[in-house]
């Protein structure tokens, strides 16, 4: 803005100047300067002309013939008077006077004129130019300037043998047009002469002024125009200024409208705008709290689901419409037995694994067959550990809803089969114990006596000792039976006690070194936490079992970071595919004498012991493996 | 010297160029002569100006102020008495006379030689300045001798003429008066 209005002026002031000098330049001519000087000769030459033919006059005056010889003569002589009209009319005098030596006058020639009064008679005084004359001897010229006009006066002594007897003085009025043309020229060229002396000082004063006079325009111009660009831009900065507090999140920051213009418009829309934002800004405030909020909600429920989930013993898996997992919890992963590591499942349909074909296969019933509800107890085996596990179909749902699949739970329950079963097994020992241990002693004591009495009294000894063995055995038989029955129904809880495992197997190898097929590999160190009547039991049970194969067996430990386990190896035929489901059910044997209750016995006891007794391999060589958790007392007690 | 200073500080304020100016020449004597005390003056420097003022026929006034000051050392000098003397030429360019009047005196003369009527202007001889009597013998006293010059028939009586127009310096003057009979001149 400072150049916008300094620049203009400063071409403006060099413009100006560049003119005054022109101007100057032109007004101070020469040729002006040689015309004044021309028009000034010529006023000097008129008077000089004037006072030269008085000057002549008076000459011819005193060179005439009869001027020696006047002499002064009374006031009012005759001769005196005609001799200075005579002189008056010869040189075209307009008035002649004679004074005396005393300046007083003496005689006077005058023409008459025109409108002439008696002012016009008046005398002039001797002037210094008569004096000098009177002093010098001679004629002088002055030059008198009057009321009336100008005039040239010349004056001529006259003497008397030396002596001053008289003085004339003749005076000739100048035009009055032509001496007013000359003081007029005489004006003019000595103010164009003054002009010319302080020609640089009025061209300074000139260039001067006008530099102020810019300036003074310019700090007024300057001044407004700064006034009004201010005017301008600072609506334009009041809304750069609420801009930037808008920018920070101010929606308060309104600004004034104070004008109807295009900035007043202007400023009333950017009003408008920012409440339109403010209002928007609040609402999508509220709707932002309300939102944080139901994902505050709904991630507290979504945690309390998943702690809810994480702590529930059962597994559950959500499933949507296209089979794939939405959401399964960790013991569903513990209860399906689903690696740590490896392929993450996506789909209900990844579960490829033998172990859960039977799952799958419950999920594949619950879709095909479209059941709201389905509720299935499902065996899966992976490697050692067999699970039972009731496994119950929901669909959620339909396809109008907005979430539409399945939800399947997941319940371990072989601890729950395995305790009915073995409740009803006890049961039943208990009413067989009642109702047939009673009978027995008194048919063994009968069979007794009727031996021992009736002995000799048959006629064949053999058949009736055979018969009456029969019978005794028999009835031995059926109580052993009932005592294995009563020891499965009423089986004690275990006495847990740590265990030395080389010191348990140092027993069994030291009861059975009799047999001579019967070898223990190894000796581990390491202790069992177990009842080792109890352990001892099953061991001897499956050593009893193995060694009536009458083949080699073998028995050995191994101790791992989770469990010990004991394996009885025998050489036998092996065990029979149809024999091998039943094989730990109560009174279930392949021997004659056999109760069939000693490995549902030992099966149990492992089970107390948070243990599990397995058929590895059924076909021959025939082991069995029963494995025992490391534990605690503790842990024991604890749960 | 203390006054010296003090002065020397404040006129250190003004312009340099006005001190320095351009070069005066003049000559300024003073006699004694009767109990008063006279000057005669003369500035070089301004005839050609005169003369041009007055040849172009511009009337001229100058003043001639003689000024008696008493020398203190610790304040200014004390103005004894200051007097001023006026002369003035107009010219008649027409007639090519020219008016010379003494303003002080009343003296009204023509003269045809525009160098005599410069040299009224530029000459003041025998100036009557003071009375012995004002004066001591005991005390030193310094003569100051200003022009002052008009183009025109009056002099500049406008407030910043009196302000500005300091006038032109003419020199100064020691002014002793003897001891024994003062009536010789000095």
């Amino acid at each position: 803005m400072v150049l916008m209005v300094l620049l203009p002026s400063l071409v403006f002031q060099v413009s100006a100047n560049q003119i005054i000098n022109k101007g100057f330049d032109v007004w101070f001519d020469v040729r002006v300067d040689t015309l004044l000087d021309k028009a000034m000769s010529l006023a000097q030459g008129f008077y000089a002309d004037i006072e030269e033919d008085m000057e002549l006059s008076l000459k011819q005056v005193i060179e005439s013939h009869d001027f020696p010889e006047l002499k002064p003569t009374p006031l009012g002589s005759l001769v005196l008077n005609q001799y200075m009209e005579k002189l008056l009319n010869k040189y075209g005098w307009g008035k002649l006077e004679l004074f005396d030596a005393s300046e007083r006058l003496i005689a006077t020639a005058q023409k008459a004129a025109q409108n002439q009064g008696l002012d016009d008679l008046k005398t002039q005084p001797v002037s210094d130019a008569g004096r000098l004359s009177i002093a010098l001897g001679r004629y002088t010229i002055d030059h008198d300037i009057r009321d009336d006009g100008e005039y040239v006066i010349g004056y001529l002594p006259l003497f008397a043998q030396r002596r001053l007897v008289g003085l004339f003085r003749a005076e000739v009025a100048l035009p009055a047009e032509i001496t007013a043309s000359a003081r007029s020229i005489e004006a003019d060229y000595r103010t164009y002469k003054e002009l010319d002396r302080h020609r640089q000082g009025i061209q300074d004063t000139f260039m001067n002024t006008l530099m102020i006079v810019m300036i003074l325009i310019v700090c007024v111009a300057g001044f407004f125009a700064v006034l009004f660009a201010r005017r301008l831009t600072t609506p334009v900065e009041e809304l750069a200024t609420a801009l930037e507090q808008v920018k920070a999140g101010d929606f308060d920051a309104l600004v004034e409208v104070n004008s109807g213009d295009e900035l007043g418009s202007l400023a009333q829309s950017f009003n408008n705008m920012i409440e339109r934002l403010k209002y928007n800004m609040q609402t999508l405030t509220e709707t932002q709290s309300e939102l944080t909020n139901a994902l505050v909600n709904s991630r507290q429920r979504q945690y309390v689901l998943e702690n809810l989930l994480a702590n529930l013993h059962s597994g559950v898996i959500l499933l949507d419409a296209s089979g794939e997992i939405r959401l399964m919890n960790h013991t569903c992963k513990e209860l399906l037995m689903l690696p740590e590591k490896g392929e993450q499942k996506v789909s209900i349909y990844d579960f490829s694994e033998t172990h859960l074909k039977t799952m799958l296969s419950f999920f594949e019933t619950l879709q095909t067959q479209n059941l709201e509800n389905l509720q299935n107890e499902l065996e899966l085996t992976y490697g050692l550990q067999t699970v039972k596990i009731l496994a119950r179909g929901t669909l959620l749902g339909s396809e109008e809803d907005v979430f539409s699949g399945w939800l399947l739970v997941f319940d371990d329950v072989t601890q729950l089969a395995d305790a009915q079963k073995h409740r009803a097994w006890a049961e039943v020992a208990q009413r067989l114990a009642h109702e047939i241990k009673n009978p027995l002693t008194p048919i063994k004591l009968s069979t007794e006596r009727v031996k021992r009495r009736f002995r000799d009294q048959v006629d064949n000894v053999d058949v009736f000792d055979t018969c009456t063995d029969a019978v005794i055995n028999q009835v031995e038989r059926l109580q052993r039976l009932l005592a294995d029955f009563s020891n499965l129904a009423t089986l004690p809880q275990p006495n847990m006690e740590t265990v030395s495992i080389s010191s348990l197997l140092q027993e069994l190898r030291e009861l059975y070194s009799p047999y001579p097929n019967l070898t223990f590999e190894g000796m581990p160190e390491g202790e069992v936490f177990c009842d080792a009547d109890q352990i001892r039991q099953v061991l001897i049970n499956l050593i009893d079992n193995a060694l009536a194969t009458q083949a080699h067996v073998r028995v050995y430990v191994e101790v791992t970071d989770k469990d010990t386990r004991f394996y009885v190896q025998d050489g036998g035929s092996g065990i029979d595919e149809s024999a091998k489901e039943h094989i730990f059910e109560p009174y279930f044997s392949t021997k004659s004498e056999g109760s069939g209750l000693g490995l549902a016995i030992a099966q149990r006891i492992s089970e107390e012991h948070h243990g599990q007794l397995l058929l590895l391999s059924a076909a021959a060589p025939t082991r069995f493996c029963m494995w025992i958790p490391h534990m605690q007392a503790s842990d024991v007690k604890g749960g | 010297m203390f006054k010296v200073l003090i002065f020397s500080f404040i006129f250190s304020m003004f312009p340099v160029a006005y001190a320095a100016g351009d070069m005066v020449v003049e000559e300024t004597h003073i006699h004694i002569e009767k109990g008063v005390v006279y000057c005669d003056v003369q500035t070089f420097n301004q005839e050609a100006y005169i003369l041009k003022v007055i040849g172009s026929g511009s009337p001229m006034t100058v003043f001639w102020q003689f000024e008696v000051l008493q020398a203190r050392h610790y304040w200014l000098d004390k103005s004894v008495v200051s007097i001023r003397l006026g002369r003035q030429v107009i010219p008649d360019l027409v007639t090519q006379r020219w008016l010379m009047r003494d303003l002080s005196g009343g003296v009204v003369k023509y003269t045809n030689d525009a160098e005599e009527a410069m040299h009224f202007l530029t000459q003041m001889q025998h100036a009557a300045v003071v009375d012995v009597s004002v004066l001591s013998e005991a005390m030193n006293y310094t003569l100051e001798t200003k022009l002052f010059t008009y183009e025109g028939e009056n002099e500049d009586e406008s407030w910043w003429g009196s302000i500005t127009d300091w006038g032109e310096s003419m020199g100064s003057v020691n002014l002793q008066l003897p001891l024994a009979d003062n009536n010789e001149q000095k």
